[in-house]
């Protein structure tokens, strides 16, 4: 009898264990649906005088309308005139207006953020630019208005490098987040490749065959001075710059097979940090400075790692998929995002630091490569062949809202700028 | 005498009758014996397997070095790889030492060796791939005696394809180390 309750005994227990998942440890998973976007009516800005002159070509409203919807935080309406009565029947609570005039060459921006039921002023900025400048003065005020809203810095003031493609050569480019304004910042007729912008937003670094072989170039982006900063002759590409301390990672062959170095943001104080035999590549410096993120192909196929600035404690990142590259990091420093190939495609991935929670962002349209995170880390910027040539897309950093934003069919390499101050 | 001397008992009389065994095999072996009744048993497996194989057709071909036919004038022309592969073909080896030949004979030129890829790959790992497959024929040509600096190696990645359409055999023909002799 005693045998037959210790049996059963035993069974309960057993079973038991089973069903509580065998000593797991349990985890609540709050999924927060971020804040509720925020209801807010632009105005359409009004002539300061009846006589301001010719209609203002670029209409600044719609381009904060544009960026306030880019940021993510609100729910726009656009109206044409001032109408309180309809703003609290849609439960607008705030508002933009503004007025414009002209004053010689310089067209005058003052614009308003206002509270819909009060009427008070939240916040009032006047802007005077050239007409070519009211784009900018928009973005500048569309960051204000997030600022004085939300307490956190806006990105539609940023702006992202990219390659663009002319015939056999390829330039370094760059342009406002939104993919306006494209300017050229190389002009070589060479091949010009993987772009980086420097901590303070003023310079590029890329790979250039502006003299033969591929080394690593730095140009200003408002001197256009160019340094070169690589001397061998051999394969230099994929910069990465550490903002914590002004080094520059990158990838090169100089001493055989491809491994990672840093050296100064001069090419001074060069120093190999991984050896062997594999390809190792497209660093990327993690924000706080002291990990790096790198592509190897020690196992036979190219994978996402993480290592320490030093080339120390190595630990595998990505164990999906046979062909992952382009890891760069999230500016919170939370997860990294990287590509990876399936039937001749990429797509975009996102992964936490512990290899686990991997998403994808992308999925069957075109081929999807080089994502990069805006500064808040809310969105994610890459090129993608999905409409036929490769252009540039902005999306969520969830994979939501995938908008093009270049319609030119030759960019490629895009990456993200830091805020501007 | 209770139950667990009677376990202990059988236990003892097992492990003795192991050892004993052990022993008497050991005795019995005399080396010859034993391995001429393997071979014997070998043997005759091998015959009916070797009587097998030799009714099967097309068995005892002679085998030959299966190699590129090149004329003299077209040596450097471009070598190919396997998809995202860095090893230099066997097919190849034979005009890699001809290439290697014509360079010390004539030691006023040099030579600059392109590696080139797929579009199937990544940008950035396609420039260091490249780079890979041009360092492979550099180092064939260096250990057949041709000077280093007389060799130069570039990468191109997937930036230079010849063909661009998408498709397998475009894929073939990118995939590429490229030579050019220069003066």
């Amino acid at each position: 009898m005693m045998r037959y309750l210790l049996l059963v005994a035993m069974m309960l227990i057993c079973f038991s264990s089973l069903l509580l998942g065998a000593g797991e440890d349990l985890f609540i998973e709050v999924e927060s649906e971020g804040i509720q976007k925020m209801e807010i009516g632009v105005i359409a800005f009004q002539p300061k005088q009846a006589e301001s002159g010719p209609p203002l070509t670029g209409a600044p409203w719609t381009v904060v309308a544009t960026d306030l919807r880019f940021s993510g935080r609100f729910n726009v309406t656009e109206f044409s005139v001032l109408d309180t009565a309809e703003l609290h029947r849609k439960n607008i609570a705030v508002f933009i207006d503004g007025k414009w005039s002209r004053e010689g060459e310089k067209v005058v921006l003052d614009c308003f953020v206002h509270d819909a039921f009060t009427l008070s002023q939240i916040t009032g900025k006047q802007y005077s630019v050239r007409e070519k400048d009211v784009r900018r003065a928009s973005h500048l005020f569309s960051d204000e208005a997030v600022f004085r809203l939300f307490g956190e810095k806006g990105i539609a003031s940023t702006r992202i490098v990219c390659v663009a493609q002319f015939g056999k050569a390829k330039e370094i480019c760059i342009m406002d987040y939104d993919g306006y304004n494209l300017t050229r910042l190389t002009s070589n007729n060479q091949l010009n490749l993987s772009p980086c912008f420097s901590p303070d937003n003023k310079s590029v670094v890329y790979t250039s065959y502006r003299q033969g072989t591929p080394a690593l170039y730095k140009t200003g982006i408002y001197t256009g001075k160019t340094v070169r900063l690589t001397t061998n002759n051999r394969l230099n590409f994929s910069p990465s710059w550490s903002s914590v301390d002004d080094r520059i990672a990158f990838a090169s062959t100089m001493n055989g097979d491809c491994d990672i170095y840093t050296m100064d943001a001069d090419g001074g104080a060069m120093k190999r940090i991984t050896m062997g035999g594999a390809i190792e590549s497209s660093p990327c410096y993690s924000p706080n400075g002291y990990e790096i993120t790198f592509t190897s192909d020690r196992t036979g196929n190219p994978q996402v790692y993480i290592m320490d600035n030093e080339g120390t404690h190595i630990r595998r990142l990505t164990f999906e998929g046979k062909y992952n590259d382009a890891p760069t990091w999230s500016p919170k420093g939370d997860k990294i995002t990287y590509i990876s190939l399936e039937k001749a495609r990429f797509d975009i991935y996102t992964v936490d630091l512990e290899g686990s929670n991997v998403k994808r962002l992308t999925q069957e349209n075109g081929s999807n490569e080089h994502p990069s995170f805006s500064p808040d880390g809310r969105l994610l910027v890459f090129s993608s062949t999905r409409a036929g040539g490769s252009d540039l897309y902005l999306m969520g950093a969830d994979g939501t809202d995938q908008t093009r934003i270049t319609f030119t069919g030759n960019l490629s390499s895009p990456e993200w700028s830091g805020y501007y101050e | 005498m209770n139950k667990r001397s009677w376990i202990r008992v059988c236990a003892v009389t097992v492990v003795g009758f192991l050892l004993a065994a052990c022993v008497s095999a050991f005795k019995g072996t005399k080396k010859g014996d034993l391995l001429d009744g393997r071979q014997q048993l070998k043997g005759a497996a091998r015959e009916v397997h070797e009587i097998k194989v030799a009714e099967e057709e097309g068995n005892g071909r002679d085998l030959r070095w299966r190699e590129e036919i090149v004329p003299e004038d077209s040596l450097f022309q471009d070598i190919y790889f396997e998809y995202n592969r860095s090893e230099i073909d066997t097919t190849v080896l034979s005009r890699l030492v001809r290439m290697a030949r014509r360079m010390n004979t004539d030691k006023g030129v040099t030579l600059r060796i392109e590696g080139h890829c797929d579009e199937r790959g990544s940008q950035e790992y396609n420039l260091a791939l490249g780079e890979r497959r041009a360092a492979a024929a550099a180092l064939y040509l260096g250990r057949l005696g041709v000077e280093s600096v007389r060799l130069e190696i570039i990468s191109f990645g997937e930036e230079r394809p010849l063909d661009r359409s998408e498709n397998e055999a475009a894929y073939a023909k990118n995939r590429r180390v490229h030579f050019e002799v220069k003066p």
